[in-house]
């Protein structure tokens, strides 16, 4: 075994990136902050249920993040293979499970330590009171098992693919399947073999874990435990057998190419030119957002933040209104929120920043496109893909709204006025990001960073500063009551927000058009023909 | 180990390679003594790179063996990994460590023992001439840099054969001299080396053995000077009289040893018939046969000229 080389230099090369321990401080931030509103924002609840509420936010969270670990480890290898560094590897005494092993243990211990500064947060509800020590155990053991084998999948996920977009979608796709298909037969036909076959999905133990827990069933939940930590193990095990027999096959494959020179070369060699395309497909456009339409996946992406958001939206409504659990709901809308606003800013930020680093940018800007046509061009493409999404954002914002409506009755005009705001903020809300993002495509040096500044700075800080304008105002208000004014509530936050949106895209536009030295794009007079009637269907001058 | 003849650095029989039904690499015979400095030549798409990828065991071949220092590339892989340095075409490094952190790195997975190590790594980065990049981020290196420090990895586990795929490349002028210099001198320490380029000049003065490989064949392998040998049957001597050059050309031609008399403006193209005779055949019969001799020159047949006739100007 000689896997500790590699343990060492991704922990070395980890440390020595400032945006992972920003993550983790930002990460333990967020699930104080959570923690935190049960007991300071005087709900009404009592110090037990405040405490249960607040513990299922953070197991919730933690739920998501050890599901999030699977792509901590999809791209782990598939890098070193699209570097050429990979076959290095193996020219030495390194094997496939050195390997293998080497990169998760570092990717392990990572995550891990991202969860454990999640536990001293995880005392407070322990010390309120409304959780058992057995269930915080067994919580904490579940999501540990979870976290293995999401970190496993990834693991699988990255030994046989080359590019990133690739492994992630493998990741994907393989996670998702190795936390349902154990259910699978049972919703065909319930018997005894498939409702044991349950204990096989990740899922099980933490599913199960929030009931009472008599003897029998704990000791199921113990053998699931142990099945499922097994089944990480034989992924493992998979993924360093699949590596030591394919590592070669980089090789096999010309060199490996990036996403932008294979499809470069697709274009080039397609039995039909782009022009001649069908029209549904996209009709020519400028150079820049064909380009950007081009970049593979951008409208699954889309959809899929779309398809989150909507879930946050319709979670977080649910939760409100009090059907099923409000506590469990609370803080995991807040984190579907955010991963739709992260992958809203990478679909938008992502054309600046792979144009930056296969040159294509140089390229462009040398061109008649000039700087203006790469922004605006850009927003025009945005647009097309945003289109669709959009208007489910804009579906899972109804609640929402109807809800505000139903808050102000009395004063209707009040609500109508805070569910035209909500609505308009869903829209707003994805425009901020994706300008924002755009902004940090031309800036930031990783793709992480642009979603990691982009949900930090236009999402999480604004809701952070929103509570506490909430918090005062509300105290100030009425001192000592729980009841904050509902014109509050229904206008005065979402207009907030409304600003902060037009904010951070009227800024982000300046800044882009700075960064290019080229006029506004936002103009009307400078929105592309197609927009304003004519398309045109050229090149900008 | 006089007595018994030593065992071939490397040595192949038939080795081909197909990827899907386009070979490239058909039947090499190649046998590369110790201490050798090997260069292996070709133009873009011979198959050079193929080859040195079978060696260094990235590739399975599809027809053919290949033994290094006794070990067969397939059957024993792992025995072959530790006698070989690979330096493949691309970096291959990780732009986001240091230098020293690197090689360090690539050290450990070698199995070097700690203590060993340091010393290890700042020798090898010494003998590149790198010491001074000690801490840099590899990524900020420029691009010769970086091949030193390709160079030094492959170093890092004092492998006996170094197969370095193109190392020259892309380097400046005074960088590829020094380059050169390098690999002189890891040949004075006894490891036998198999460098590729297109460049048969760059290799001449440094290699004593050069192979020519074209769409996978081996056109020729021996020394440097064979090459020119080679190619030139039908070598080429311009002479010049001071008068009566028709004479002159009835001399030359009654000589068996010359294949062919013609006037060119004023001088006489000769074109020998074998390889071993040289100008001097000339000069001898026009001065025994009375002619006076005023300038005699043989045809410098360059390296590129020789590479150029040996490959046809073929490439794939
Ligand atoms: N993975 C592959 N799949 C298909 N064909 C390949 C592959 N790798 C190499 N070839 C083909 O094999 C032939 C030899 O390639 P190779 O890379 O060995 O050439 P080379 O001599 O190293 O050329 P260069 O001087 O350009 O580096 C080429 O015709 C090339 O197209
Ligand atoms: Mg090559």
């Amino acid at each position: 075994m000689t896997f500790l080389p590699i343990v060492k230099r991704e922990l070395a090369v980890l440390a020595a990136r400032a945006g992972a321990r920003w993550v983790r401080i930002g990460l333990i931030g967020v699930a104080i902050f959570f923690c935190l509103q049960f007991f300071a924002l005087r709900t009404g609840m009592s110090p037990t249920s405040a405490g249960a509420a607040a513990f299922h936010t953070l197991a919730g969270m933690a739920f998501l993040l050890a599901c999030g670990a699977t792509f901590v480890t999809a791209d782990c290898v598939s890098y070193e293979r699209r570097d050429g560094t990979l076959g290095l590897l193996f020219l030495t005494d390194l094997k496939g499970h050195d390997v293998v092993l080497g990169k998760l243990v570092a990717a392990g211990l990572n995550a891990f330590y991202a969860l454990l500064g999640m536990a001293p947060v995880l005392m407070l509800p322990l010390l309120a009171g409304g959780v058992t020590g057995l269930q915080v155990f067994w919580t904490a053991l579940a999501l540990l098992n979870l976290l293995l084998i999401a970190l496993a999948v990834g693991m699988v996920a990255t030994v046989r693919a080359t590019t990133r977009a690739r492994a992630w979608r493998d990741a994907a796709l393989l996670f998702v399947f190795v936390l349902a298909w154990p259910w699978l037969p049972n919703l065909a036909w319930e018997s005894d073999l498939s409702s044991a076959l349950k204990s096989l999905s990740p899922l099980y133990v933490i599913v199960n874990k929030f009931d009472m827990m008599p003897a029998l069933k704990l000791k199921s939940i113990w053998i699931s435990f142990a099945l499922v930590h097994a089944e990480a193990w034989l992924l493992l095990l998979l993924a360093a057998f699949l590596l030591q027999r394919g590592w070669r096959d980089s090789f096999n494959l010309r060199r490996v190419k990036s996403g932008h020179e294979a499809r470069r070369e697709r274009h080039a060699h397609a039995a039909t030119p782009p022009t001649q395309r069908p029209a549904h497909v996209f009709r020519p456009i400028a150079p820049v957002a064909y380009s950007f339409l081009r970049l593979r996946s951008q409208g699954a992406l889309a959809w899929g933040a779309a398809v989150i958001s909507f879930l946050g939206s319709f979670g977080s409504a649910a939760g409100v209104m009090g059907l099923g659990m409000p506590s469990l709901y609370f803080g995991v809308p807040a984190i579907l929120h955010f991963g739709s606003s992260g992958l809203f800013a990478w679909v938008a930020g992502r054309f600046l920043f792979e144009a930056r680093r296969s040159g294509e940018l140089e390229l462009l800007l040398s061109t008649p496109v000039g700087a203006r046509g790469i922004v605006r061009d850009q927003w025009f493409a945005l647009m097309r893909v945003l289109r669709g999404p959009l208007i489910l954002v804009v579906i899972g914002a109804l609640p929402h709204a109807a809800r505000v409506i139903a808050m102000g009755a009395g004063t209707e005009m009040i609500g109508l006025l805070g569910a035209l705001l909500t609505m308009a903020n869903a829209v707003l809300g994805v425009f901020a990001m994706t300008w924002f993002g755009m902004w940090l495509g031309a800036r930031v040096k990783r793709p992480i960073a642009i979603v990691g500044w982009a949900v930090g700075l236009v999402d999480v800080s604004a809701i952070v500063i929103s509570y506490v304008v909430v918090f005062v105002i509300a105290n100030l208000a009425s001192p000592r009551g729980f009841t904050y004014p509902m014109l509050l509530w229904s206008v005065a936050l979402p207009f907030l927000f409304t600003l902060k949106n037009v904010g951070f895209i009227w800024w982000s536009h300046q800044q882009l058009c700075r960064e290019f030295r080229t006029p506004g794009v936002l103009r009307w007079t400078n929105w592309p023909a197609s927009w304003t009637g004519a398309d045109s269907g050229g090149v900008n001058t | 180990m006089t007595d018994a003849p030593p065992l071939p650095a490397v040595q192949t029989s038939g080795l081909s390679r197909n990827y899907g039904n386009f070979t490239a690499l058909s039947g090499l015979n190649l046998t590369v003594n110790q201490g050798d400095l090997f260069g292996f030549i070709g133009s873009n798409g011979a198959g050079k790179t193929t080859t040195l990828r079978i060696l260094s065991t990235f590739l399975t071949p599809s027809a053919g063996a290949a033994i290094i220092f006794g070990h067969d590339v397939v059957r024993e892989a792992d025995a072959v990994r530790h006698v070989i340095g690979y330096m493949p075409d691309f970096f291959g490094v990780y732009k986001d460590m240091e230098v020293t952190e690197y090689l360090d790195f690539f050290g450990a997975c070698y199995r070097i023992p700690t203590a060993k190590r340091e010393k290890t790594v700042s020798d090898v980065l010494e003998l590149v001439g790198l010491s001074e990049k000690k801490g840099s981020l590899i990524g900020a290196l420029s691009r010769g840099m970086q091949q030193r420090l390709g160079l030094a990895r492959v170093l890092i586990h004092d492998p006996r054969l170094l197969l370095l795929d193109e190392p020259a490349s892309g380097l400046d002028p005074r960088a590829r001299i020094e380059m050169m210099e390098i690999l002189r001198e890891l040949q004075r320490l006894g490891k036998t080396i198999i460098i590729s380029s297109h460049i048969l000049s760059e290799l001449e003065t440094i290699c004593n053995r050069v192979c020519i490989i074209e769409r996978g064949q081996l056109i020729y392998s021996g020394p440097v000077q064979g090459v020119r040998d080679q190619v030139s049957s039908g070598k080429v001597v311009w002479a010049r009289v001071a008068s009566d050059q028709d004479k002159a050309i009835e001399l030359l031609k009654t000589n068996p040893l010359i294949a062919e008399v013609s006037a060119v403006d004023h001088e006489i193209k000769v074109t020998l018939a074998t390889e071993q005779t040289d100008h001097s055949l000339v000069a001898d019969v026009l001065v025994r046969g009375g002619a006076k001799l005023i300038e005699l020159r043989e045809d410098e047949i360059g390296l590129e000229e020789v590479f150029m006739r040996v490959t046809k100007g073929e490439t794939q």
